[in-house]
């Protein structure tokens, strides 16, 4: 059981705290909804880029001098952007909590960017797109699936953004994304580890509740189109293996559809006896196959990936993905295949809640989408309830009856236009 | 309002201990390890066998023979089958990994408390009796192969790869320990079946607990599992060279490459060395942490990369020192001088004492967040036993960093920085390679790594 604490400051801030004094450190995370979805269509991967800027110096912290402080007081920093949010984190010992807290909520307090911060991570962030994306292998899969699968919402671009867009960020573009965005209300402030909820409470007043709370209605409306027919295409890469992806759209993360889809991807591939290993891995067809289930906030996505060994051709794997993908559609999962997941679902959440970092990032998560941070004590036991009617109906819903995306990875010269 | 203008006063940084932990030797002499934990219901135990691919040096070539071995553990024993074994795992809900490195082996599993004993008595199972049946070796090999063609596919591992290469010519540190693809196709059940005889022996393995548990009853199992002794294993020694090859420049073709991946650097020190902390805390200064003077200049104030790090590889015998990173391929000469000048700035220049203070500071308070799982705790003491290292390093860790001094480190750094040997290796658009880099030295490139 993780215990933990809330409270609301009077600027209607959120604060969830949770004390696990192994170490004498403390997890201050900020994490904010707003993500690549939000962004306007010719303004992509502003959140992202954003992102950058918040380490970048701000009222009181000079320029460059925020991850100096940190580092030379014993703490380290990170964070992360996905389509829906965009989360912080910075570790303190937990003698320096105040000055976390002080670095943290001065990048909120007023606009921290100012230009030639702007000039250097556009170039930073276009060398991590060319890193991440461009010069990987597959590094195109997030681009090529997603316009694919929401051809209407903000799902449709890549978190990192369009070249051309970020390169035309001015200073007035992101002063507007901060203001609009970066507001009390639209963020929840976790802090976990060696930490005392009183004193937690009164630091985070002080800094966090005298900051001001915007005005500016946040248009969250999620609206796509049904996807008509299934598609296939072949993407040209750099690469000289080739490889088959089969995406779905399905539940958004958090329903009964959700954690059944969850179960069902856990029981297809994990562990060695898994019927994906067995039928792609074991049989030589395959070096790496699984399927995977990513929530959102307003869909989820479902992914069946399949690399191909050396001499195996895609029609090698095509027929058994979907022989794995129809059988369960038409016979759900067999009793010890449930067992097998729900076990190793309930083995991975003690490793999950070991980590103070990882635990704030999870109580972050579930205050911020579903306003229920009890979730993280709740899920291992949803998974419990489900019977092979329920999962074979769900299957049926969502990989028998929908409409899906394939992706045909070939070894080609992958164009360098963007 | 508050007044936010004045940095909050820092509190002192609470001193931590390396977490207990109890040694046991069995009767065979086997090492075991027991770090209790019961805040979760879970366990892991981690087997380490003090052999890895410095070892395949001594097999006729057979470069990924450590690799193949220790991946080879779960598929089959005298008494199950593969099939067998990878269901009761995964009904169980245990999670394994198993692999090679350059000095080590390993097999960890963790799964909760209430299946630990059944789970113990399997991996013991494997540890001792693996028979690696033909069929599954030839899938492995296939899979591994697989994944080793499309590795070549990465520009980082392409530079990494020939720096590696290039440094330990000729040693048995010169191999990938996932070997080549050819270098796995040759491999046989024998080879296989020998390097386990030789090598998971009793006197060879060490075993780490952690979470929570029965000690007396893992005992208890562990004496009947491991009660036979291997065949004496020959110590195989190897004389490393004691200077850096040849500097130079290398170019890797990857002709649709959209950045330079680089690898730059030269021979270090093995984990062994009474300087490894020195070279520890000029590594963090240098290109360890997110402000150090590398990710600093390259990333944040020039804009080049996403990042860059640097770091000394101490492995058993032998190390290596090298900074790492993927830059704008347009930029890749003026990355390679910035690189040259700061590893000089830094040998000519002593740190202020500032900086100094900074990465101490930077070490103790992030040094408990590497001691929060038990995972992480196992893997430092059955290290510190791979290495010979002194049993109390940890807990003498954070006082040998807080007494270095400036001194220290300008001399650390005119010891163990020599830009005169470097050997910088790219992968990349030759052409543009070419021309950034041929200022540098005797430029050679290279077709394909092996």
């Amino acid at each position: 059981m993780v215990e933990f604490r809330e409270h609301i400051l009077s600027n209607g801030l959120r604060l969830v705290m949770s004390r696990q004094a192994a170490i004498p450190n403390v997890i201050i995370n900020t994490s904010f909804h707003v993500g690549s979805r939000n962004e306007e269509p010719d303004k992509t991967g502003i959140s992202h880029l954003f992102e950058h800027l918040m380490f970048t110096g701000s009222k009181n912290v000079p320029q460059g001098m925020f991850d100096e402080i940190l580092n030379s007081n014993g703490g380290e920093s990170n964070a992360f952007t996905t389509q829906d949010y965009t989360s912080y984190y910075l570790s303190v010992p937990s003698s320096r909590i105040e000055l976390g807290m002080w670095l943290d909520s001065d990048r909120l307090a007023e606009f921290p960017v100012n230009k030639e911060s702007l000039e250097i991570q556009k170039k930073v962030v276009l060398e991590e797109k060319k890193q991440v994306h461009d010069n990987a292998p597959f590094g195109s899969l997030e681009l090529e699936s997603f316009k694919r699968l929401f051809p209407k919402s903000g799902y449709r671009w890549p978190i990192i953004g369009e070249e051309k867009h970020i390169k035309n960020f001015k200073l007035s573009d992101i002063k507007e994304f901060f203001e609009r965005f970066y507001i009390p209300s639209n963020l929840v402030l976790t802090v976990t580890g060696d930490i005392d909820y009183d004193e937690a409470i009164k630091l985070a007043e002080k800094y966090y509740g005298d900051i001001r709370n915007g005005h500016a209605a946040i248009d969250r409306t999620y609206d796509e189109v049904p996807i008509e027919k299934s598609t296939e295409e072949t993407i040209k890469d750099n690469i000289t293996l080739p490889a088959r992806f089969l995406f779905y759209r399905v539940s958004e993360a958090g329903t009964d559809d959700y954690y059944i889809l969850r179960l069902i991807s856990a029981a297809l591939s994990s562990g060695e006896s898994s019927r994906i290993y067995r039928a792609l891995v074991s049989s030589g067809i395959s070096s790496e196959a699984y399927t995977y289930l990513s929530g959102m906030e307003k869909a989820s996505v479902f992914t069946f990936n399949c690399f191909l060994n050396e001499g195996k051709t895609l029609d090698d794997a095509a027929g058994i993905m979907d022989d794995i993908l129809n059988d369960v559609s038409e016979n759900g999962l067999k009793e010890e295949e449930i067992v097998k997941s729900v076990n190793k679902v309930e083995t991975s959440y003690y490793f999950r809640i070991q980590s103070s970092m990882r635990l704030a990032d999870s109580l972050a998560y579930y205050k911020l989408f579903f306003n229920d941070c009890d979730m993280i004590n709740k899920e291992t036991g949803r998974y419990k309830i489900f019977d092979n009617d329920i999962i074979k109906r769900t299957a049926g819903k969502y990989i028998k009856n929908n409409r899906r995306v394939t992706l045909n990875y070939v070894p080609g010269r992958k164009g360098r236009s963007h | 309002m508050t007044d936010r203008s004045k940095m909050p006063v820092s509190g002192f940084m609470k001193d931590v201990q390396f977490p207990e932990y109890r040694e046991h030797v069995l009767a065979n002499g086997m090492k075991v390890f027991f770090v209790k934990d019961d805040k979760f219901p879970v366990t892991t135990c981690r087997f380490l066998v003090k052999s890895g691919s410095y070892f395949d040096f001594f097999s006729n070539g057979r470069a990924g023979l450590a690799t193949v071995t220790a991946e080879m553990l779960n598929r089959g024993t005298r008494g199950k089958t593969y099939n067998k074994i990878a269901e009761t795992i995964d009904y169980n809900g245990a999670l394994m990994s198993n692999g090679a490195g350059y000095d080590a082996s390993f097999l960890s599993l963790s799964c909760l408390k209430k299946n630990f004993t059944d789970m113990f008595g399997l991996v013991s199972e494997m540890m001792t009796e693996s028979v690696f049946p033909e069929e599954e070796l030839s899938q492995k090999k296939s899979q591994l192969i697989s994944s080793l063609i499309s590795l070549q596919d990465e520009g980082a591992y392409l530079a990494e790869r020939a720096f590696l290469s290039i440094l330990y010519r000729g040693t048995p540190y010169e191999m990938d320990p996932d070997g080549y693809p050819d270098s796995v196709k040759g491999i046989t059940r024998d080879d296989v079946t020998a390097f386990a005889r030789e090598n998971y022996t009793s006197e060879n393995m060490i075993l780490g607990i952690v979470g929570d548990f029965d000690e007396k009853e893992i005992i208890k199992s562990a004496e009947n599992k491991f009660s036979r002794n291997g065949d004496d294993k020959s110590v195989r020694r190897y004389e490393f060279p004691n200077k850096s090859p040849k500097p130079g420049v290398y170019i890797i073709k990857k002709k649709d490459a959209f950045q330079a991946s680089l690898q730059i650097g030269h021979a270090g020190i093995k984990r062994g060395h009474p300087d490894y902390i020195k070279t520890h805390f000029l590594n963090t200064l240098f290109g360890g942490m997110f402000t150090s003077r590398i990710n600093k200049n390259l990333r944040e104030v020039n804009g080049l990369t996403y990042g860059a790090r640097t770091s000394f590889n101490c492995k058993k015998y032998a190390g290596d020192f090298s900074i790492e990173t993927e830059v704008n391929e347009d930029k890749t000469g003026f990355a390679v001088e910035e690189i040259i000048k700061e590893m000089n700035l830094m040998r000519d220049v002593p740190v202020q004492e500032e900086e100094l203070t900074s990465a101490k500071n930077y070490i103790t308070g992030n040094f408990p967040l590497q001691l929060e799982t038990s995972n992480n705790v196992a893997g430092k003491l059955l290290s510190l036993e791979l290495y010979g290292a002194d049993r109390d390093f940890y807990n003498h860790y954070i006082s040998s960093v807080n007494a270095l001094t400036v001194d220290d480190i300008t001399e650390t750094a005119q010891k163990y920085f020599r830009p005169e040997e470097l050997i910088i290796t790219a992968a990349g658009n030759p052409g543009i390679l070419k021309k950034q880099l041929g200022k540098f030295g005797v430029t050679e490139i290279i077709d394909k790594v092996k």
